[in-house]
């Protein structure tokens, strides 16, 4: 119906329907030409219930186009009276108050069609004729106001018709009116003829909208768009190419485009366009092309052949589209990927490493988590604890096996090593025993380290040393030393009671025999004293300590190490002194090692000092030490022997052959203060003094004594249990 | 020196070793001591517990039985349980010594570093 009704009857047979919104024109030469066309033209307006308007210029006064209309129209009075025609002169409507304004007489077109939409009229139906314009500026004044007509009129219901003389119009004219209307009505010999231009206009100018609206688009998607001839040169502007790169025209016509794309891609790209040209395919090729400031973005570059009707290619068009946010996304997301992979080889590493670090150390390792779960252990567990590594990951550690004390009571959890530092946070050592069934318990030494993480607990590891075999070790050395002894010792034994028994009855023997009695007996005591002495030093080389550790004032061993001396004290008639300092009191010490080294260091100054020289011993304490100095008035220790009298076996030149003695004796004090942690030091002025200086940490925590110590009990405790 | 068996001091020696034996009977002999004499821990069990000796000098190292595990024994005796006990060695281990002390000894004396008579006054000592 809408579709009906929007089509109106020109009342011209060589045009025929029109829609509203046409706008349309005639060439005319004569007054008769335009009666021919405007008349039947309103008309057929007036019977189709349009409003019409006319102004008329040229040949036709209102008064002619008026009786012009009524003798055509019969009832035309009753269309003046009902006010469906007005017929202006051009001064009252194009030059009205003068002169000519576009947006005035726009306005009044506006104006007369709205008036008949509200009066019942379908539309409008105009004619004008500019035929009053006398120079240059009016026309083009006009021509614009034409154009204008163009871009508004398809919202009217609006049928408009301009006459032109073509006495008056010269060529420039007739094409601004050709261009300006739909069509233009011509008389070729005596006929009138349609020609078409303004349709082709209209399609040209929907067709300019709608690039315009592409172009606007693209503009808003930041592509590039791009045209070349079929040889890929550039012949029409680019404008989305220059706003970018900041090209000319100029500089971007033909080839010079190329000249924008980044050196180290322009060889690729030739190559796929050479390509695309050869096999006339689109393509597809990603290149970096220099932005306006310098920049290099990457684009995404789609070329297509747009083909003739004969198959060759007419032209190639195509965008580039910037992908750099994108491309460095991907580049971001190969960086990321490659970083995990990075990580993930790291942490695999890592975990290689850290299991062949947990494998590499040859004692049993397992790390428990705050729950005390395994976390993590080593293979070495698996002979220690009879089980398979996989079988007890994550299993609660204390329900899988019972740990008694060194004495073999079985430890309650909280008693546990890794349970003790677990809630003291400090490292825990002990030897332990693994409850393995009637035979095999097993000792451990077990050293419990918390692991804390900021300042939080978090897991604790613990390493089970399996000490079986140094126990075994340490009871074969012990055997060694005391089979030695005991053998080399019986013997020698034998020899000097049967000597001393002889020598009993001295009555019964001779001097001489005697005398050579009482040789062998010296020597015998010579050699024992050089057997116990081999010994001592065996035991210390062997790693035996054969002390025990105990609470005692070191001044009582002192006073006991001078009572056991004070026979020979007295015998030289040595001046003794002594100096004990103040707050010596008793300590954790290995009584019987302080014993030997004062018996040691002060019977050697008693047989180095002759009779009545003088003799002291000074003991004092200090913040974490004791100090023991034994000096002497005796012969003194040549320099060059100071540092050779800790060696086995030395004896010093001038002592050699004038003293009895092993070269044992300061050996094995020096490797027995060593042990207690302590230093031994020695001052000696040949002929006047001699001054050794001990010095002994109060608190004893030398691990191995304490382990021996500790173990000897335990071997007690594995055969018993 | 006192006379008459009777009142003699008895004296139970055990020694697996034969000259060492021989030559401590021979001194407490003379010394006046009425002697037995042991080579085993065994026998010296039996002979502690039969003959009362007064005093006991225990070698440790013996056959059949080691002088510290009879010494236990002994201990276990009510009469045993008081005798004094020199333990008379060649090894002087600290854990021997100590291990000794424990169960009960009078002495611990080291064969190589002692006299006879040194031994024979300790014995007489311990008596007293």
């Amino acid at each position: 119906m809408e579709e009906k009704s929007n089509l109106r009857e020109t009342g011209l047979d060589v045009i025929g329907t029109v829609p509203w919104g046409t706008h349309f024109c005639q060439f005319y030469e004569t007054k008769q030409d335009l009666l021919d066309v405007l008349v039947p033209y309103f008309k057929e307006g007036l019977e189709n219930n349009e409003l019409c308007v006319w102004v008329t210029s040229e040949f036709l006064n209102t008064k002619e186009a008026t009786a012009a209309m009524k003798a055509a129209i019969p009832s035309f009075s009753k269309y003046l009276k009902k006010g469906q025609i007005e017929i202006f002169p051009h001064t009252a409507w194009y030059l009205k108050g003068g002169r000519f304004e576009m947006k005035r007489v726009l306005a009044d077109w506006v104006q007369k069609h709205d008036q008949a939409l509200t009066k019942g009229f379908s539309g409008t139906r105009v004619s004008g004729n500019p035929f009053w314009i006398d120079n240059k500026k009016d026309w083009n004044d006009f021509a614009t106001y034409e154009a204008a007509i163009n871009r508004v009129i398809d919202q009217y219901k609006l049928v408009v018709l301009c006459t032109y003389s073509s006495k008056k119009c010269g060529f420039s004219e007739i094409i601004d009116v050709v261009q300006n209307h739909e069509f233009a009505l011509i008389k070729q010999r005596g006929k009138w003829a349609n020609i078409e231009s303004a349709g082709h206009n209209k399609m040209e100018a929907a067709l300019r909208h709608s690039e315009e609206r592409f172009r606007s688009y693209i503009e808003m998607t930041e592509q590039l768009v791009w045209t070349t001839n079929a040889r890929g040169e550039v012949k029409e502007d680019l404008p989305t190419w220059r706003k970018y790169t900041g090209q000319s025209f100029r500089q971007l016509k033909d080839s010079g485009w190329s000249k924008a794309l980044h050196p180290g891609d322009v060889k690729r790209v030739v190559k796929v366009w050479k390509n695309a040209v050869s096999r006339k395919i689109p393509y597809e090729v990603e290149y970096r092309i220099r932005r306006y400031d310098g920049l290099y973005r990457y684009f995404l570059v789609r070329g297509v052949p747009v083909f003739s009707t004969d198959g060759n290619i007419h032209e190639w068009v195509g965008t580039c589209i910037d992908i750099s946010d994108r491309k460095k996304a991907e580049e971001e997301l190969v960086k990321r990927a490659e970083q995990m992979e990075d990580l993930n080889r790291f942490l695999k590493e890592e975990s290689v490493k850290k299991e062949a670090l947990l494998e590499s150390i040859g004692d049993a390792i397992i790390a428990l988590d705050e729950k005390k779960k395994i976390m993590a252990l080593n293979k070495n567990t698996e002979p220690i604890f009879g089980w398979k590594t996989k079988d007890v990951l994550g299993k609660p550690l204390f329900s899988l096996f019972k740990l008694a004390d060194e004495t073999g009571k079985i430890l309650p959890p909280n008693l546990r090593p890794p349970q003790l530092a677990l809630a003291t946070n400090q490292v825990i050592r002990g030897i332990y025993l693994l409850i393995k069934g009637k035979q095999n318990n097993l000792p451990l030494q077990i050293t419990s380290a918390p692991v804390i993480l900021e300042k939080k607990t978090i897991g604790v590891i613990t390493v089970y040393k399996d000490i079986s075999q140094q126990i075994a070790i340490d009871r074969a050395k012990d055997e060694f030393v005391s089979i030695a002894s005991h053998e080399l010792r019986t013997p020698l034994s034998t020899i000097a009671w049967s000597i001393e028994q002889l020598v009993e009855d001295e009555r019964k023997l001779s001097n001489p025999q005697i005398k050579s009695l009482n040789r062998i007996y010296s020597q015998t005591q010579r050699i024992i004293k050089l057997t116990n002495d081999l010994l001592d030093a065996t035991k210390m080389e062997l790693g035996v300590f054969p002390y025990k550790l105990e609470e005692i004032n070191p001044l009582d061993i002192a006073s006991d190490a001078i009572i056991d001396l004070s026979s020979q004290i007295e015998l030289k008639k040595i001046k003794f002194k002594t100096h004990f300092g103040k707050g010596i009191n008793a300590y954790k010490t290995y009584s019987n090692a302080l014993y030997m080294i004062l018996h040691n260091l002060l019977s050697n100054a008693i047989k180095f000092t002759p009779k009545g020289g003088k003799i002291s011993l000074s003991i004092t304490k200090e913040e974490k030490e004791i100090i023991f100095q034994v000096s002497d008035s005796g012969l003194g220790i040549p320099k060059t022997a100071q540092d050779k009298i800790f060696q086995k076996a030395y004896r010093a030149g001038n002592v050699k052959g004038k003293f009895e003695g092993s070269g044992f004796g300061l050996y094995i004090t020096k490797a027995t203060i060593d042990r207690l942690g302590g230093s031994i030091t020695v001052k000696s002025v040949k002929n006047k003094e001699t001054v050794f200086t001990v010095i002994l940490p109060l608190t004893q925590n030398n691990e191995e004594s304490r382990l021996r110590s500790s173990t000897f009990d335990m071997i007690g405790q594995v055969n018993h249990l | 020196m006192r006379t008459g068996e009777n009142n003699k001091s008895k004296i139970l020696i055990i020694e697996d070793e034969t000259a060492l034996l021989e030559l401590l009977s021979d001194k407490f002999t003379d010394s006046g001591f009425r002697v037995f004499s042991s080579e085993t821990g065994e026998e010296g069990m039996r002979l502690a517990l039969s003959k009362h000796p007064d005093i006991i000098l225990l070698d440790i190292i013996l056959p059949k039985m080691d002088g510290l595990t009879m010494l236990k024994k002994l201990r276990l005796d009510k009469w045993g349980k008081e005798v004094p006990v020199i333990i008379l060695s060649n090894l002087n281990d600290q854990e021997k010594v100590s291990e000794a002390m424990r169960i009960g000894v009078y002495d611990f004396l080291v064969k190589s570093n002692v006299k006879l008579t040194d031994m024979v006054e300790e014995v007489r000592e311990a008596l007293s």
